[in-house]
């Protein structure tokens, strides 16, 4: 049986994985990375979802994230900025280099969620009555 | 003298406007001191209408000079508050909605595409898929903000319900 890379417990009744990557620009070469906890979820389409304050760290290498809206988990339409970015390492295990590209949103001051677009890369097990989550690349 | 009334006006041409110059029009177009100059040998103008599809498709996706759509009040009043102070959440949504309907009706985009339109009502790029277009416009430098949207939705992404 193939082992799985990521085995985390839940924390309350959700998984949670720490992620670190980077917002490339791709025309200088220039990185900023980051890192924070997030929830995994399956109902969010895209890849990252995390705060507002990355939008700063991005424009300092030259890239200026896009204003666009979004839909929230309650049906709310909102406004959030978005930008390209790459997932390196979650928790702990290391993705092949230059990581997972995928779609990040900044909005405000919240939780990070991690969603389909990272999913799609992997096989994932929610074990329910063991609280466990299994990911393998 | 009015060419177009007094000129032989053939309408049968599939392309447009066809005009004839007769020996008479052009005895009296030159004189000592007209400045027209007509090459007898070429007396047929012949013109194809440019039509706005035509027009539109040499114009399709520039970057400058392109036609873009019009502003109505409601749009353009957001646009110049946003230049005093920051828009609130609704403003903003409801701007980017608004500019959004306006240049994906104008330019005929087609549902399911991802746009990078301005605030300008231009369309900057296209892509098949979200992350497809980000990864076309990030780090370039646009000579007005852009927003990201998909064409037959009123939401980018996010927790579709």
């Amino acid at each position: 049986m193939t082992a799985w890379n990521i085995s985390h417990p839940y924390r309350g009744n959700a998984a949670f994985v720490n992620v670190k990557g980077a917002i490339l620009n791709p025309r200088t070469g220039n990185r900023a990375p980051f890192e924070f906890e997030c929830m995994v979820d399956t109902g969010f389409f895209s890849g990252l979802y995390y705060e507002e304050s990355l939008r700063s760290d991005a424009k300092i290498i030259g890239v200026d994230p896009f204003p666009t809206t979004i839909r929230l988990a309650d049906g709310k339409e909102v406004p959030a900025y978005s930008c390209v970015a790459y997932v390196e390492e979650i928790n702990g295990f290391k993705l092949t280099p230059p990581g997972l590209k995928t779609t990040l949103f900044m909005r405000g001051r919240r939780m990070g969620y991690l969603g389909r677009e990272v999913l799609q890369s992997c096989v994932t097990l929610f074990d329910g009555p063991n609280q466990i989550l299994k990911m393998r690349f | 003298m009015k060419l177009q009334t007094e000129m032989p006006l053939d309408q049968s041409a599939s392309n447009g406007a066809y005009w004839k110059y007769t020996e008479e029009a052009i005895t009296k177009l030159r004189t000592p001191h007209s400045p027209i100059d007509i090459d007898t040998k070429f007396t047929e103008f012949k013109f194809d209408k440019l039509s706005q599809t035509s027009f539109f498709q040499h114009n399709h996706y520039t970057f400058y000079g392109s036609l873009k759509p019009y502003f109505p009040d409601k749009i353009k009043k957001i646009i110049n508050k946003s230049r005093t102070r920051k828009l609130s959440e609704k403003e903003a949504t409801s701007l980017m909605k608004g500019i959004a309907k306006l240049s994906i009706e104008f330019y005929g985009l087609e549902e399911g595409k991802f746009v990078a339109i301005g605030f300008d009502g231009r369309i900057y790029d296209v892509a098949d898929t979200p992350l497809d277009l980000l990864s076309k416009i990030q780090g370039r430098k646009f000579r007005t903000q852009i927003f990201v949207w998909n064409v037959g939705s009123n939401v980018f992404s996010g927790w579709k319900t």
